[in-house]
């Protein structure tokens, strides 16, 4: 497959939740399983997750082509990123997921965004925080398995989490991993991915303390960004307050089964 | 055209002075895929064009120059459009 083959789909396309380089999505279609293959009208794919759901991906012109039994009783995720401003633009592709392909929305997430990165660390004691080693990482993944959800928070494999080693940092007691955060760095722009105290740990500030670590851990970071779900609203009016702003990008999770 | 594209870029990322870095934004993380979405938006409003789902892949909004590329393809396409007619 090469980038012939997106230059074959694309026709009239427009509407797509495959986002990346072209590398990424000629490999993203290798993988997959497609459900639909009108050149002029629609490209189905769902791909396998490491977890008891697909992933589906599309390119769409004409949503009304799309026969929606090709999903039988498979239980599929998709994800779909709207600006504000589209809004208008993407509520009847929404609708057809929902009305048509018997789709939920399961979760929204809001990007939120913060430009000035002015920390104040004096006083801190960043000693306890640890870096992962080797065995941390099952562990890690473990946790993230317990605590976050299979369906939107894309719970990165072990080797996913590796790749993100320099912007994880943890905290231990007795050795076992009671608190973590772990982030992304892509250039300047680093962006929160998964941040978990432990019940039985809360109250001691280690949230705080690891989000001030992961913040110095690079002086080259000077934008930070962080998706979080309308459901916490605690949480967006949290961040809002240490001056994250809405960046104006919504993420649809769609849910079928 | 390059000057609204500087513009349209400003808006979005209002930190960076685009004038000056002007190539490179996903591998400086000065612009990721889903910044692309909020570009894509723009650029459709300013300049009157349709971007096909399938041109959103971040080597297309990598610089200055492809984003100038980009509409300069979708409006000869346009044009074509209107002559066929």
């Amino acid at each position: 497959m090469s980038g012939k083959y997106l230059e074959k789909i694309q026709l009239g396309i427009k509407f797509t939740n495959s986002y990346g380089s072209s590398k990424e999505v000629i490999s993203r279609l290798e993988k997959s399983s497609t459900l639909v293959e009108n050149q002029l009208s629609a490209l189905l794919f769902i791909e396998k997750t490491r977890y008891d759901f697909w992933r589906l991906y599309f390119y769409i012109q004409d949503i009304t082509i799309i026969n929606w039994t090709f999903f039988k009783e498979k239980v599929v995720i998709a994800e779909i990123i709207v600006r504000h401003s589209k809004k208008e633009k993407w509520d009847s592709i929404i609708q057809a997921f929902q009305e048509k392909g018997r789709f939920k929305i399961y979760d929204t997430f809001v990007r939120l965004y913060k430009d000035n990165i002015d920390i104040d660390v004096r006083g801190l004691d960043f000693s306890i925080i640890e870096t992962p080693i080797e065995r941390d990482f099952l562990a890690i993944q473990e946790l993230l398995e317990v605590n976050f959800d299979f369906y939107s928070d894309r719970i990165p494999s072990v080797e996913e989490l590796k790749k993100l080693t320099k912007t994880t940092f943890l905290i231990k007691d007795q050795g076992q991993i009671v608190a973590f955060f772990i982030a992304e760095k892509n250039g300047i722009t680093l962006t929160y991915r998964y941040w978990l105290v432990l019940e039985s740990h809360r109250g001691r500030k280690y949230g705080d303390l690891l989000m001030k670590r992961v913040l110095t851990c690079d002086p080259e970071i000077q934008r930070i960004t962080s998706w979080i779900s309308q459901k916490l609203d605690y949480s967006i009016f949290a961040h809002k307050r240490l001056g994250f702003k809405e960046d104006g990008l919504t993420n649809y999770i769609l849910f079928r089964e | 055209m390059k000057e609204k594209i500087i513009e349209i870029l400003s808006d979005i990322r209002p930190e960076f002075d685009f004038n000056v870095e002007n190539t490179g934004f996903i591998a400086k993380g000065m612009l990721d895929s889903f910044d692309i979405i909020s570009l894509v938006s723009d650029i459709e409003e300013n300049f009157e064009i349709v971007i096909e789902g399938v041109q959103i892949l971040p080597e297309n909004f990598d610089s200055v120059e492809a984003i100038v590329s980009l509409i300069e393809k979708n409006n000869a396409n346009i044009n074509e459009a209107i002559i066929q007619e």
